[in-house]
């Protein structure tokens, strides 16, 4: 079995040897680095080079891998194992099925989240409204976000070594695809149509249209209000940032919660949850202008979209690889795993968005509920976006994270640095075939025809 | 001798001119000089093989210099010689992985890195050393100076031990400085070894890629990218195996071309000081 990041490796080792003490089986668990874990496992899978009997992976690979006609269809006996019916509507269709076939066992699912120092937020409020005139609360929209950031890095909490208004995912060749998709969801996805990264009709890349390249153009206006050298942030230097107690808002995904409960952590009980904020305008691309609703255009974010099992269909040992997977996506397992810090699982299932189990792990009854209904709100929002997992997925995130970090760096403007970008995406789509691709993406928007 | 050298690269060469592509199962093609075409308009590449050149220009040049410093203190009979020596070699010992990480990730760390703190301290301003697009690719060459310095010094220590004393006694009796008999007895007799070790060290150093790949990712945009990182991405991330190959042997080029400055530089310089 291969996984990615050491944490998640090193938990999905010991229930992999529960599992192989009460089989009997031997089983192997190999990491390769995050940076490297896509690269690896398909160029292995497309050279028909043995890599493993398992596959813990993102869900934005399925494209490739599900869709590339490598993996082996999930048994029905693994799916009841997993408690198919308990997965989240969402996960079991984007993430673990492909084409309507389900392929995976569950493991993690994930929505990008807004965190807030609630402690800071109830210290400042009077100063906050003084000085802005404003109620300081979650922010609702990225314009309050600003505020507040501003108003920390600059005010509040000016006189401290280290106190920031935000901290981010901006890096390159890390998360800055997810950092960047979760803030240009809000201004670039119209809840009319299903359509986000492309046109639906066409394929026609829809990332510079002004919908993106404002919210590429507000994100660089913030970064200044977090941590220096915030744009080399990845995974890690975002969530220590936060539990660090350096920042008083964070976009990250569900483990912010159960690591601000571990020993590291400086925020326990002082953080609150919610759903990314949204855009107060929206581009409506149908319309082909700004639109705005009753309030912000919220459209959480499913970054990475969750980590899963998958079982190459050339597998000597389907029958073992199966029983493990399913093992590992139980729901005794997962609810066990989503509640451990560093495991990499967050909540996906019924059973691990039942603020009982939190509570049962030692957390108090209003923030397990508050942490439960802000995945939930996120995950169920009608106009969440699930994240691209299309054929040629690595190279579509290169060329935008490339665009990304050169017009956060000033070495281009928002809109020449995504015109760039929408160019090569072009390319790619070309390359790829772009009847084939607008076909998949279809697929995943659940259009027909 | 045919096995492991030519072979690979005669097979190298013959995929640039094909369509070969790792991901798409597409009928092999031979589409002649397309892929060599296309490398007169990849700007990325051409913008890649600047930022190599600046790492290795930079990179070894630093390397050379305090490298020769540091040997010829230790030739010199500096206290604790062993232990020092021992210690002088520690960062060649680790992977450029932990390097990068330690140093590029956690020493330059903007945010809670001790040299900016260090700098903070002394009434200077921060450094974006990760950031900027211009001091990320001195970050780059730093990080690598740290670790492959060492290289360097144990290169021009052998040089120096092999430098017979005669001449150099002979001078001092005749009242010659130190930095005489270093600028003309010392300094030509070691270039020879010092070509050498500076041809190997950039003929490494054109294939950097470990250390970008953890210290910045080869960002900010494209500004730390070098060509072997971007060959990685588009062979290995795109599949595109045909055109990386291309790519690849641009660099090489350029590796054999610097190489052959480095032989006439060499027998230039040799003949000057003869």
């Amino acid at each position: 079995m291969v996984a990615g990041p050491a944490g998640q490796l090193d938990y999905m080792k010991a229930k992999a040897a529960e599992w192989a003490a009460e089989t009997g089986a031997t089983v192997r668990v190999d990491e390769i680095p995050f940076g490297e874990l896509n690269d690896k496992v398909l160029a292995a899978l497309s050279t028909d080079t043995f890599i493993a009997d398992i596959i813990n992976i993102g869900s934005n690979l399925g494209g490739d891998l599900m869709g590339g006609g490598f993996m082996a269809a999930a048994p029905d006996w693994a799916q009841q194992r997993a408690d198919w019916e308990g997965i989240l509507p969402i996960f079991r269709s984007n993430q673990l099925s492909f084409g309507g076939v389900a392929y995976g066992m569950p493991w993690d699912g994930d929505v990008l989240m807004y965190y807030w120092r609630a402690d800071a937020f109830e210290e400042y409020a009077d100063e906050y409204e003084a000085a802005t005139g404003q109620a300081l609360g979650p922010a609702q929209s990225w314009s309050e976000y600003a505020s507040i950031a501003k108003f920390f890095t600059e005010n509040a909490w000016s006189d401290q070594e280290e106190g920031y208004g935000l901290v981010e995912l901006p890096m390159r060749n890390n998360q800055g695809w997810n950092g960047f998709m979760t803030r240009a969801a809000g201004y670039a996805k119209a809840p009319n149509d299903p359509g986000f990264f492309f046109d639906p009709e066409t394929m026609e890349p829809r990332i510079n249209n002004p919908g993106f390249v404002r919210a590429l153009e507000d994100w660089g206006a913030v970064i200044e209000y977090g941590p220096p050298g915030m744009l080399n942030f990845g995974w890690i230097e975002n969530a220590l940032s936060f539990v660090g107690g350096i920042a008083a808002q964070d976009i990250q995904w569900g483990d912010i919660g159960p690591m601000s409960k571990s020993p590291d952590s400086v925020v326990e009980g002082a953080v609150g949850y919610g759903p990314a904020p949204g855009a107060d305008e929206y581009w409506d691309p149908v319309a082909g202008a700004w639109a705005s609703g009753d309030g912000p255009n919220q459209a959480p974010f499913l970054g990475f979209g969750g980590w899963f099992n998958l079982v190459p269909a050339t597998s000597n040992h389907l029958a073992a690889a199966f029983d493990l997977a399913s093992f590992l996506g139980s729901p005794a397992v997962l609810a066990e795993a989503a509640v451990t810090a560093g495991t990499g699982v967050n909540p996906g299932t019924a059973a691990t968005l039942d603020p009982a189990l939190w509570v049962s792990a030692g957390w108090p009854e209003d923030e397990a509920k508050a942490y439960t209904d802000a995945i939930r709100a996120s995950l169920d929002h009608p106009n969440a976006v699930f994240d691209m997992r299309l054929p040629g997925f690595p190279e579509y995130k290169d060329a935008l994270e490339l665009a990304v970090s050169e017009a956060l760096s000033g070495q281009a403007s928002a809109q020449d640095a995504l015109d760039e970008a929408a160019e090569t995406w072009n390319e790619i789509t070309d390359r790829l075939g772009r009847d084939e691709q607008l076909r998949i993406y279809r697929e995943a928007l659940g259009l027909t025809g | 001798m045919l096995a492991l050298s030519i072979f690979p690269l005669v097979f190298s060469l013959g995929l640039t001119f094909t369509n070969v592509n790792l991901f798409r199962r597409v009928p092999l093609q031979f589409i002649g000089l397309d892929n060599w075409a296309r490398i007169f308009t990849d700007e990325a590449l051409l913008e890649t093989l600047i930022n190599t050149i600046i790492f290795v220009g930079g990179g070894v040049a630093i390397q050379y210099v305090f490298g020769l410093a540091l040997a010829v203190a230790l030739n010199r009979g500096l206290r604790e010689q062993r232990l020092m020596r021992i210690l002088f070699l520690l960062p060649m010992m680790v992977s450029p992985i932990a390097v990068g990480f330690i140093i590029g990730r956690m020493v330059f760390s903007e945010g809670f890195g001790p040299i900016n703190d260090l700098l903070e301290a002394v009434g200077l301003p921060a450094v974006a050393w990760v950031t900027s697009p211009g001091m990320a690719k001195v970050t780059i060459i730093l990080v690598d100076t740290w670790q492959w310095t060492p290289l360097m010094m144990l290169l021009m220590l052998v040089g120096l031990q092999g430098i017979p004393g005669e001449p150099i006694q002979a001078a001092r009796v005749d009242g010659a400085s130190e930095w005489q008999i270093f600028r003309h007895i010392v300094f030509p007799l070691l270039l020879p070894v010092s070509i050498t070790a500076i041809l190997i060290r950039a003929l490494e150093a054109f294939k950097i890629i470990d250390i970008i790949r953890v210290v910045t990712g080869g960002g900010p945009g494209r500004a730390t990218e070098s060509v072997t990182a971007y060959v990685y991405n588009v062979g290995a991330k795109q599949g595109d195996l045909a055109y990386a190959a291309s790519a690849a042997y641009v660099l090489l080029f350029v590796v054999i071309g610097v190489s052959f400055l480095a032989l006439y530089i060499s027998r230039r310089v040799q003949e000057r000081y003869a």
